[in-house]
């Protein structure tokens, strides 16, 4: 049981986490042809049936029985704030699962010639609120009403300790809605991830009717029509949003250290703090030079790197890689949803040469508070 | 209607699922209301009534059987009987007078209202005139009109008047009638009072008893929804405006929920039930209305701490007692620990930690003996040298003067000292700094044996010089012996040094100085006999006081004391100076603000000697030495630990439970508790097999704080002390009153602790720790007889100090205490001199007088003469009491033996106060329980003519009027002059003839 448990907690240490999960990601949900190729001959369609829910719930739900068994998951998992957590990772599952499996089948089903599950004969594209839409819903409303009541029956609101502004909880927590952005402020300033990265995220949101303008798949679930859509959506969502909050929620203690989900939150855990920055990398460990005092100067290496991801990158991608968007969006859309998915990837692109190189920031001018 | 195919869904299924979900919904909405009706508590408070009811019928089955066997209650019963018969014989004529009231009220009422309309017309008529007057009307005609009307109401008034009148007659007939029943039945009812109470009671709480509408509103009242408006089931508090709650920045009244489970907490009569319906224990202190800490003012949390807002067991926070009560909790309620608040309850073994908030200036705090002895131990291991605690400020330090320890010892005792003070003394208050669970292993040991050579080192370089005379001492080391015993060195030291079980307050008093064991291995005779010849010579801050021991006494036990000889500790080795390794201890110091250039230029230019002395100092800042003793060169250094002036209000997370936060519960004074037990734990992490592994630490990181060896008892104790240490604001209202005289009195309680003055005196019936010790010595010189008799061993121990503040004069107590002379010819215990300040004895003076309620500093000065009546009366009277037998007249010895003596009568006038003497005289044994003083003879039984012509007109003349012979005693001691120091005719006398005890039984019981 020992061997499992610290077999669990050095796995889930970001770096593996991380990497397991973005590696096997687009394996999973296969962007283009190529991985969808290997999404099938490494079986993982099978994902999406009824059987692999089953394994996979189960699976799930034994891990947390045992884990229960250990104090330290306990305290973290049974706290009534982190409870939603818990039922979060079964619920999107579910929905993740659903979604995939009736999307499958409908593509079966087209690759046979039939119609999609969600066509009706005779044509039909319309259904009435009351007194489908309204009587659904007001049943959801009474049976959500009453589950909610026996939540706040069974699991009373916590009560804690006087609040006081001289001791701030360690770790001191957002709602778990933020947790994703709080974790964000570990890579990056506050005003990018803070304030740049959320407007983004609801103005991304907001434009994606306006850059995706494919009508299959419309309607109906369906994932061959629109692999890259679905995937670039997927990783955004699953990733970079609800694993950052599981993240955040399960595994982020004191002094916001990481820690496994069967390790005690020891306040005095160490981390060695050896980030540097890019200008100290290229004058203190290449040039061997001190740093120049002129911020400009110093800080051009960091500029020229954006300038390349943010200015060159995205023409030579046009030409390349997303040469089909390029054609199918043209040059104004293409630059709308090529700025956003970079700044999309920069996150990850900056957890691993944190990770990795200890890269504390790219362009560091704490004068002007600007770091990115 | 809709045509089927437009429906996505099928109605009638989703009218099931409506029907199906509203159920469910339905049904839980019910078991909210149901969660929300059953709290907790009630059923304690259900429990509770049937207790009580069963309580009230006991109490009223008593009751009844008191009444059937109380004869006064038959007799006025058969009274009320006859009463009522005879008023039953008359009960026609009594309805008829009934009757003819009734008729005669209808007649009041109408003539009433006739009356007052009349009156009024009148009153209104009254404002047109004064209208008409104004220029408005008719004068005249209103004038008229409001006479007329007059006139009529008076008639009217007249008509009611009379009716009235008749009504009381008749109605004083009835009365006159009913008057020998009422007046029985008043006195039934007075005899007959607490049952009545008790029915009540059992009226108010016992449906049974109820009747049937109070029966149906019993049941309704308690309804949910309803329960509003007057439950008999309901949460009980008690609002405390001015003691609060600190919820940081913001103080909220205390409100106490505890009683609402604790229903009989305090009501008198539950001592017996379970918890939670126990009556307090102690009534008469607490909780109960007239005690001095009564429940509605001071609350429950105030002492014992936890949530009293809370109404269910576990946000309560109790805190068990013991691990086999927690374990039952957790079966019967699911208990664990609630972290979010910080003051969880007491359990039973801190609980006195409450009385230290508002009671922190008394010592000992009275009826909280183990605050009493946290506090004594706090003050004799001098835990404030090295934490600051303002309740202790300024108080001398706990240790030795070391700046003249070259003359005292040597430096080979000394290291072997410092490595390990128990093994050289069991019982010492000097803690250990080495050997203990962070540096015991074999690196750490080879360390610390280097600093311990440094730190000796550098005592011996500072050490000033001290005088010691060449000359060999000469003298008897068994009269050494007995004077020691006698004189009473053992009121503040021990011949033996062990660890008690079960410490007090009253053991700690034996140990205010070093145990006297195994001196010859520490130091010399020559010194001992420097030492106790004049303590403030070698250490000015000493407590040590004055014995005034001639130089032979001197001589005779310094050589006793320097005979013990601690053998094993003599051939004990301790390792040589290692110049390797105390070459990494220089290192580890200079490299704390040097380059490691700089530090090998400077440790290469230091001669071995240099090492040491720079070690020694910076270790001696390094281990805090100097908290307790004076050492050249820290005279000014800062005590090294935490301030513990609040550390009970600390939070916990505070306090670093490193790696035993599974091992030791996260409690505040679990912490302190294992804090104290090993002060160096938290530098270990816990292995599974039970054994601890070091912590990677520097040496000079590592927890300094020193063992001091204590048994759970005092580590109790202490834990007790501090947990008293909080930083809760008391309102002025709810603290002792800090007048003139508590002030006073804590000044004076300090002051007697700290010098212990209570080692060798009884006051109040506690100290004389010296006492068992005299009986040794009485042993000894007079056998069993003598040392089996407590009287006895009370005559030859130091006096009680109660009633001093009457019972002396200032200003000789200021004397006396300045420079104390012989008072009580009998006694070789010594009062020694202290060196007290005036402020000092000021504050003693202050403290008795205010204690016995003393006000006034100034008397007129008693006077009498010797050719007075009264004097020449008295000098009759103590001849006849014969107090010459004990009592020295002057130069006039007692005529008994030694062994019976009592204080020069000449010393009375200056000493005493002539009120005091009085009431000694009377009764002797009042004021001194046990003492050898006889009330004297007084011939008021004798008839006058017989007493005039014995004993002379001068006795007669008062005759039978005792207070006036005891005054007339009291003038003859004021008139009596003649010599007032008798030591040396008591010295002289004791040589001779010694004490004259006589080891027969029978003897002894003559005196």
């Amino acid at each position: 049981m020992e061997a499992f448990k610290d077999l669990v907690n050095t796995v889930s240490s970001p770096t593996i986490l991380f990497t397991a999960t973005v590696a096997s990601f687009f394996f999973i949900f296969p962007p283009t042809d190529w991985f969808d190729k290997w999404h099938r001959r490494l079986r993982l369609h099978y994902l999406w049936t009824k059987k692999a829910f089953i394994i996979t719930t189960v699976t799930m739900i034994g891990f947390f029985i045992i884990g229960l068994g250990d104090p330290d998951f306990r305290s973290i998992v049974l706290k009534p704030d982190n409870v939603p957590i818990s039922g979060l990772i079964f619920l999107v599952y579910f929905f993740t699962w659903l979604a995939m499996r009736q999307a499958y089948k409908n593509d079966e089903r087209m690759e046979a010639g039939e119609k999609p599950d969600e066509y009706y004969e005779p044509p039909n594209d319309k259904a009435l609120v009351w007194p489908d839409l309204v009587y659904v819903e007001f049943i959801s409303l009474i049976l959500f009403s009453a589950f909610l009541m026996v939540w706040s029956i069974g699991l009373p609101a916590p009560i804690e300790e006087p609040a006081n502004p001289t001791e701030s909880p360690n770790p001191a927590k957002a709602p778990w809605y933020f947790l994703g952005l709080q974790e964000l402020l570990v890579y990056f300033d506050p005003w990018l991830a803070g304030v740049v990265f959320p407007s983004l995220i609801i103005v991304g949101l907001m434009a994606i009717p306006y850059l995706d303008r494919n009508p299959e798949g419309s309607g109906y679930y369906s994932y061959k029509n629109r692999k890259f859509s679905i995937a670039l959506f997927m990783f955004g969502w699953l990733i970079l949003w609800n694993m950052l909050i599981i993240v955040g929620t399960f595994l982020r203690g004191p002094n916001w250290n990481f820690f496994g989900p069967f390790e005690y939150w020891d306040i005095h855990k160490l981390e060695p703090l050896t980030n540097i920055n890019l200008s100290e990398f290229v004058y203190v460990k290449w040039l061997n030079v001190g740093l120049p005092d002129n911020i400009l100067l110093r800080e051009i290496w960091g500029f020229a790197v954006m300038g390349i991801y943010f200015v060159i990158l995205p023409p030579l991608l046009a030409r390349t890689l997303l040469k089909r968007f390029y054609n199918d969006l043209g040059s104004f859309r293409y630059s709308i949803f090529v700025v956003l998915l970079l700044t999309t990837l920069l996150l990850p692109i900056k957890m691993y040469l944190r990770w990795i190189f200890n890269l504390k920031y790219i362009i560091a001018i704490p004068e002007y508070f600007f770091n990115i | 209607m809709h045509q089927s195919q437009e429906r996505h869904y099928n109605i009638l299924k989703l009218n099931k699922w409506f029907a199906i979900s509203s159920v469910i919904f339905t049904f839980i909405w019910l078991i909210a209301f149901a969660d929300d009706f059953n709290r907790q508590w009630k059923p304690y408070q259900k429990t509770f009534r049937s207790i009580e009811i069963e309580q009230i019928r006991k109490d009223l089955d008593a009751a009844d059987k008191n009444l059937t066997a109380s004869e006064e209650f038959s007799l006025m019963s058969d009274k009320l009987e006859d009463a009522e018969e005879a008023l039953a014989a008359n009960k026609d004529k009594l309805i008829a007078i009934q009757e003819g009231i009734d008729t005669l009220d209808a007649e009041r009422y109408r003539r009433n209202q006739i009356y007052q309309f009349s009156k009024a017309l009148y009153d209104a008529q009254k404002y047109t005139v004064d209208q008409a007057v104004a220029g408005h009307g008719d004068e005249d005609a209103a004038k008229a009109e409001m006479n007329r009307l007059k006139k009529e109401t008076q008639g009217f008034k007249l008509d009611l008047e009379a009716v009235e009148s008749i009504i009381e007659q008749e109605e004083d007939a009835i009365k006159e009638m009913r008057s020998a029943v009422n007046s029985a039945t008043d006195e039934v009812g007075k005899i007959r009072r607490d049952k009545d109470l008790l029915e009540r009671r059992l009226k108010k709480t016992d449906p049974e008893a109820m009747s049937f509408a109070n029966k149906i509103a019993n049941i309704v009242r308690d309804l949910p929804v309803l329960d509003f408006i007057d439950p008999y089931y309901e949460v009980k508090q008690v609002v405390v405006k001015d003691l609060t709650d600190d919820l940081i920045y913001l103080n909220v009244p205390k409100v106490d929920r505890c009683m609402t489970c604790h229903v009989g907490i305090d009501k008198p009569g539950f001592e017996d039930a379970p918890q939670p319906y126990t009556t307090h224990p102690d009534l008469e202190k607490y909780v109960a209305p007239n005690s001095p800490h009564p429940m509605n003012k001071y609350g429950c949390t105030t002492c014992h701490m936890g949530r009293g807002r809370g109404t269910e067991f576990f946000s309560t926070v109790h805190y068990p007692d013991s691990e086999e009560q927690k374990e039952e909790w957790e079966d019967k309620y699911h208990w664990h620990k609630l972290h979010h608040w910080d003051q969880p309850m007491l359990p039973m073994k801190y609980i006195e930690a409450g009385c230290l908030k508002c009671h922190s200036g008394n010592m000992p705090v009275k009826g909280a003996d183990k605050l009493s002895l946290g506090m004594a131990i706090v003050e004799r291991g001098g835990c404030f040298g090295c934490h600051q605690m303002d309740r202790w400020e300024g108080k001398t330090e706990a240790g030795p003067d070391l700046t003249k320890i070259a003359s005292k010892t040597t430096k080979d005792w000394v290291t072997k000292w410092i490595n390990s003070p128990r093994s050289f003394r069991e019982a010492t208050w000097m803690p250990h700094f080495f050997g203990n669970t962070n540096n015991s292993d074999e690196a750490s040991v080879r360390r610390t044996n280097q600093e311990i050579h440094a730190i000796t080192a550098y005592l011996f370089d500072k050490s000033e010089d001290f005088h010691l005379s060449k000359k060999t001492i000469k003298g008897d080391p068994e009269n050494g012996r007995l004077l020691v015993q006698s004189l009473g060195c053992l009121g503040c030291h021990k011949l033996e040094s062990e660890q008690l079980e079960e410490p007090t307050v009253t053991s700690i008093m034996l140990e205010q100085g070093p145990a006297l064991t195994g001196l010859g291995s520490k130091t010399t005779a020559s010194w001992i006999y420097e030492w106790i010849r004049d303590p403030v010579k070698y250490h000015p801050d000493t407590k040590m006081p004055n014995l005034r021991l001639t130089k032979q006494e001197a001589s005779d036990i310094a050589l006793y004391l320097a005979q013990d000889m601690h053998k094993e500790f003599d051939t004990e080795t301790f390792p040589e100076v290692d110049e390797n390794e105390l070459d990494g201890i220089v290192i580890d110091f200079l490299g704390q603000n040097r380059r490691k250039s700089q530090v090998d230029a400077k440790l290469a230019s230091m001669t071995l000697n240099e090492k040491l002395h720079f070690t020694g100092e910076k270790l001696i800042s390094q281990y805090g030495c100097y908290g307790c003793h004076d050492i050249g060169g820290f005279e000014k250094a800062k005590p090294i630990g935490t301030s513990l002036n609040t550390e009970a209000s600390k939070l916990i997370t505070k306090l670093d439970f490193g790696y035993f936060h599974d091992d030791i519960p996260h409690t505040k004074f679990d912490w302190f508790y294992n804090k104290i037990n090993d002060p160096r734990l938290f530098d270990m992490i816990p292995q599974k097999d039970g054994s601890m592994n070091l912590r990677v630490k520097k040496p000079l990181d590592k927890l300094r704080m020193p063992h001091f060896g204590l048994n759970n008892e005092e580590i109790e104790a202490v834990v007790t002390v501090i947990m008293g240490l909080v930083k809760d604001e008391i309102a002025e209202s709810k603290r002792p009153d800090m007048d003139e005289r508590q002030m006073a009195l804590e000044a004076g309680e300090q002051l007697l602790h700290s010098n212990n003055c209570l080692g060798c005196h009884s006051l109040d019936g506690r100290g004389g720790a010296v006492q068992p010790e005299i009986g040794n010595w009485l042993d000894e010189i007079a056998g069993s007889s003598a040392s089996g008799d407590a009287s006895v061993v009370q005559n030859f121990s130091p006096p009680m100090l109660d009633t001093e503040g009457q019972k002396v004069q200032p200003e000789w107590l200021l004397k006396f205490l300045k420079d104390p002379t012989m008072i009580r010819p009998q006694l070789q215990v010594r009062m020694p001199t202290f060196n007290f300040t005036d402020e000092e004895i000021n504050t003693l003076i202050r403290y008795f007088q205010l204690k016995d309620e003393q006000t006034l500093v100034y008397e007129d000065p008693h006077s009498a003469s010797k050719s007075s009546s009264s004097a020449k009366a008295g000098d009759v009277i103590q001849d006849l009491g014969a107090c010459n037998n004990c009592h020295f007249y002057g130069s006039t010895k007692p005529k008994q033996a030694a062994q019976t003596w009592a204080p020069n009568l000449t010393l009375t006038k200056e000493r005493l106060r002539p009120d005091w003497v009085v009431d000694w005289l009377r009764d002797p044994q009042a004021i001194m329980p046990g003492t050898k003083m006889p009330a004297p003879y007084l011939p008021i039984d004798e008839p006058i003519e017989d007493v005039r012509t014995t004993w002379g007109k001068d006795v007669a003349k008062i005759h039978p009027d005792s207070e006036a012979m005891l005054m007339a005693l009291t003038d003859y001691l004021w008139s009596l002059d003649g010599r007032k120091d008798v030591s040396s005719i008591v010295k002289k006398h004791l040589e001779q003839e010694g004490y004259g005890f006589i080891e027969e039984d029978e003897e002894d019981e003559d005196w």
